[in-house]
């Protein structure tokens, strides 16, 4: 019975298994019985029965293929072999699942941030049919906040949409919030009472706005946000119908939104559009609206475009003094939110999955190395009835099983990025911090990630298997252990290509590396160290804009700073450095047409303090600087920086010039110029300085510069406290020193930059090792060659030769194919590169070095062993 | 005779068979194939437990485990109402194929 116990054996212990067993030893019992009984000798009877029978394990085998249940019953058990055989060359396993694992996981965490930012639905309904609809102006780049006039007729003569609605919500809109002993100074919007609608909003509890309320003479009503109501009242569901008192009126709480459910999603506390001052909505000056409008189901982009274009056209006809140059922009809402940073996420994906491709071109390697070096087992298992099906199952449950561990890994490796992922998003301004926070594992990711490695299991379990199915049946003949190793094109093909893409990561890296270098080594145009900024906004009605009573407040608030003493200065200007700034003016120089009929110059504005450039730090290069007096005689000044007086006075006397400000009124005032300051790059360290206005005076919302001489936050107990003096409710808010504003305003280029660095040392170190693994094998196939080659009078620096002659040969190959890849793709990230080309000798020169280096190290290695293979013992080892 | 065509007259072997004796294991199923083609056919007998498994997937046939009558274990093979309507198929298709050869036979 010794055949059948082999046969058991072989069987595995599932019930299934065994019922087949059973099944089929049964049928060979009886035909031996039955043969016993016709008179056959018990040997002669089984002989006879296994003969009729055929071969029982194949039969086994087709058995188990022929029934789905006991399919998966075989994978089982090919797994459980898998395993064994994996077990048994842990070196290999872990090499090709930690490979995977970070290939993977990259992979995956740049994915999610790109499936949150780019892919999935905003939170809105229908939100892909939401689009942001602004102005142009030929002296801004991009769209412009909108006129509440020109909001008012477009509302009512456009055909394209089904609601169009505005607020008023800049990150600088906000009140003092009233509480029982202190001051908060909150966010708030001005919207229009369809704007929930539009969003698709319906509130937590209580209402939103009704038609009624945003009219002019209605009752004072405030919506909060989910956040808001927690943050403020501890959601207390009594605030509900209740008053609270924003800069000194009083405001019925009519309902609360759900959490993060509207746009724009920083707004806290939400209130009729109709409360915007009055001069706004009578003139069409001001651009302060954000306006939505969503289209109509049969509407396309293009149609509204064209609708909203004929509406700017006829206003631009009635209101010629004001709209002649005014055109509409429409951006879907997603563009708005995320827009910027599309090409950062579109880059750092398209590495990241590069790296993934060099992951796998390393584990297929591996894989390839591996079904090489057991083909002669296939080749036995073939033999003894196994099918090429069989075998192939075989060799993709190891396959899978590395992509199963290496997923999860990754998977892991992700999940512990994502936070630090969030954070560089956060900072990298220009993305909406909902959508930022919706950055995650989800399903979504899941899926594309277990196809990844799905997809990279059936590829790479394919690949050796086709390669080595030629051989099998050759791998069997006696002597087969070859003393020359055949050159495998398809593991130089690989190794080839995963250079070339090395290559391509590693010029990325270095371009964008070196732009953030330039980036931050650019002068700012000031000292940004030892410097606070942080802002206050008076309350009305008790403040208003330049009015004795607010000149006094922050004229008392900056004397009681210097008197500290470790404050070197304070002023005072109405926005923050390197951040985008819509606060602009018309205006013209006296004596001078305008630019062309009916386009007058339109530049930044800024009202200042008179210690504002000295805390600041520009220089005063002509003329004199503001008084105390400028600002309380309230009288019309201006100092201009160097950009304006290059652009706007050149060939003049700058002092002597004339400025004609509010030049759209019939009678413009003609302002003096008093002094031309240094210039900052005031909008951000990448844009060169632009002009800037200056005028003397207090807003009721400043932003104050405080130039210390010590660690700037460690004054911070002095200012609250010199604050509460002059007004112990009177918040204080965004406090930061300016390195950390300029720091954050360099966020999305750091992230990039950091991010594609360790995408660059990635496949630097993954081709290394792929380059090591190919000369490893290459050399241990070859031992008996060299010996032979050594023991005919081959010196070891010949081998040596011979060895990296292999290496240089791929490698050449992998490198000037990156090269060209390289540089034909990457004017794609032209986009986010400063001060550099896209063809930068430096970056190819340091992604060519650094891969030659590692390229030589990673072969030098396995190379110098086969210098020092002992030729008698290489030639003995047969 | 191809190698799909041999499994589909084993299946339709297996099938007449069940339908003329009931039901059987698989031993007893290459038995009676023997027998009632007088020898003619034989079926290597081995094979046939992948057709049995592969016909018990598609629900032609059942199966159930019952004792023989020298009180062996054995795994008893019946038609179900599929298997029977298929046999009919096949049968009037293979008719149908005989006639046809038988024609041209004639007209040769």
């Amino acid at each position: 019975m010794s055949l059948f116990r082999r046969i058991s054996n072989l069987f595995s212990r599932s019930r299934i298994d065994r019922e087949i067993e059973t099944e089929l030893t049964s049928h060979i019992e009886m035909r031996i019985e039955q043969s016993i009984a016709e008179g056959m000798s018990q040997e002669a009877a089984r002989r006879d029965a296994l003969l009729r029978f055929g071969n029982p394990i194949a039969t086994k085998e087709r058995v188990l293929a022929a029934d789905a249940v006991l399919a998966l019953e075989s994978i089982g058990m090919d797994m459980r072999y898998a395993f064994r055989r994996l077990a048994k060359s842990p070196g290999f396993a872990v090499t090709a699942i930690l490979t995977l694992a970070l290939g993977i996981g990259a992979t995956t965490a740049i994915f999610s941030a790109a499936y949150a930012l780019l892919l999935r639905s905003l939170p809105f309904q229908d939100a892909d049919r939401i689009i942001g609809i602004y102005e142009t102006h030929p002296q801004i780049v991009g769209g412009a906040e909108v006129n509440f006039l020109d909001y008012q007729d477009w509302r009512r003569q456009q055909t394209s949409f089904e609601q169009v609605a505005a607020y008023s919500g800049a990150s600088s809109d906000t009140m003092a919030l009233v509480m029982r002993d202190h001051g908060e100074q909150v966010h708030t919007v001005l919207a229009s009472s369809n704007l929930f609608v539009l969003l698709g909003v319906a509130p937590l509890m209580g209402r939103t706005f009704v038609e009624q309320d945003d009219t002019p003479n209605a009752n004072h009503v405030v919506v909060l946000s989910a956040e808001a109501w927690q943050r403020y009242f501890g959601g207390d569901r009594s605030i509900l119908g209740r008053s609270i008192t924003l800069n000194g009126v009083s405001y019925t709480v009519i309902g609360i939104l759900p959490p993060g459910g509207a746009y724009p999603t920083t707004g806290e506390f939400w209130m009729p559009l109709s409360l915007m001052d009055k001069e706004s909505q009578t003139r069409r000056v001001g651009h302060t609206l954000d306006v939505l409008g969503r289209l109509k189901a049969d509407v396309g982009l293009a149609e509204a475009r064209t609708d909203m274009n004929t509406i700017a056209a006829r206003l631009a006809k009635i209101y010629p003094a004001t709209n002649r140059n005014i055109g509409v922009l429409l951006t879907p809402l997603r563009e708005q939110l995320v827009g910027s940073l599309r090409p950062a996420i579109l880059t750092l994906l398209g590495c990241v999955v590069l790296v993934l491709c060099i992951a796998c071109a390393n584990v297929a390697n591996l894989l390839l190395v591996r079904a090489a070096a057991h083909v002669r087992e296939a080749a036995v298992r073939q033999a003894l009835g196994a099918s090429r099906l069989r075998l192939f199952t075989q060799h993709l449950s190891e396959t899978l099983i590395l992509c199963l561990f290496g997923g999860l890994l990754g998977t892991a490796v992700a999940a512990l990025a994502l936070p630090l992922l969030r954070v560089a998003f956060t900072h990298a301004a220009g993305a909406d911090p909902s959508l930022i926070r919706s950055i995650q594992i989800n399903v979504p990711v899941l899926l594309v990630t277990s196809g990844v490695c799905l997809l990279t299991a059936i590829l790479f379990g394919l690949l050796p298997m086709i390669k080595t199915s030629n051989q099998l049946a050759d791998s069997l003949r006696p002597g087969d252990r070859s003393s020359t190793g055949r050159r495998s094109w398809s593991r130089s093909a690989l190794i080839s290509a995963e250079i070339a893409i090395a290559v391509v990561v590693l010029f990325l890296g270095a371009l964008l590396i070196r732009s953030f270098q330039k980036l931050i080594r650019v002068d700012p145009g000031f000292r940004t160290d030892h410097l606070l900024s942080l802002e206050i906004t008076l309350p009305q009605p008790r403040y208003q804009d330049q009015t004795p009573a607010t000149n006094h407040f922050y004229e008392r608030l900056i004397d009681k700073l210097k008197q500290s003493p470790g404050i070197v200065s304070a002023g005072t200007t109405i926005a923050l450095p390197f951040k985008a700034s819509h606060a602009m003016t018309r205006f013209l120089i006296a004596g001078e047409p305008a630019l062309a009929p009916g386009v007058l110059p339109m530049e930044q504005i800024r009202f200042v303090s008179p210690d504002f450039f000295q805390a600041m730090g520009l220089q005063l290069k002509h003329g004199r600087g503001f008084e105390r007096k400028d600002v309380e005689n309230g009288s019309d000044l201006i100092i201009v920086n160097q950009a304006f007086a290059v652009r706007y006075l050149s060939g003049k006397d700058p002092l002597t010039s004339n400025i004609l400000m509010n030049v759209l009124d019939p009678h413009p005032d003609k302002v003096p110029v008093i002094g031309v300051v240094s210039n900052a790059r005031d909008l951000g360290v990448e844009t060169d300085a632009e002009p800037v206005l200056y005028f003397p005076g207090f807003g009721l919302h400043a932003v104050l510069f405080i130039r210390t001489s010590i660690d700037p936050m460690s004054i911070l107990p002095e200012v609250r406290k010199a604050v509460s003096e002059l007004d112990p409710t009177q918040p204080i808010y965004h406090i930061e020193t300016i390195d950390e504003v300029l720091s954050e305003s360099l966020a999305r280029q750091r992230m990039i930059a950091v991010l594609l660095g360790i995408f660059a040392s990635l496949a630097l170190t993954l081709a290394a090792i792929g380059i090591y693994g190919v000369i490893a094998y290459s050399v241990a196939q070859r031992t008996r060659e060299i010996g032979v080659r050594m023991a005919i009078g081959s010196s070891r620096e010949r081998i040596l030769l011979l060895v990296l002659r292999e290496a240089a040969a791929f490698t050449s190959i992998g490198v000037l194919a990156g090269l060209v890849a390289a540089l034909a793709g990457a004017h794609l990230a032209d986009a986010l590169l400063f001060q550099i080309s896209s063809a930068d000798p430096f970056s190819i020169a340091i992604s060519v070095f650094s891969l030659l280096i590692m390229a030589i190290l990673a072969a030098v290695l396995p190379a110098s062993r086969a210098a020092t293979i002992n030729p008698v013992e290489a030639l003995r080892s047969e | 005779m191809s190698r799909n065509d041999l499994l589909g007259s084993l299946g339709f072997l297996v099938l007449k068979t069940l339908s003329q004796a009931g039901p059987l294991h698989g031993y007893g199923i290459v038995l009676h194939i023997q027998r009632a083609s007088d020898e003619l056919l034989s079926v290597e007998e081995g094979s046939l437990y992948p057709a049995l498994h592969r016909m018990e997937q598609s629900g032609l046939i059942s199966s159930e485990w019952a004792l023989t009558e020298t009180n062996r274990k054995a795994k008893y093979y019946k038609l179900t109402a599929a298997g029977k309507k298929e046999l009919q198929d096949v049968e009037k298709s293979f008719e149908q194929l005989v006639k046809g050869v038988r024609a041209m036979l004639r007209y040769a």
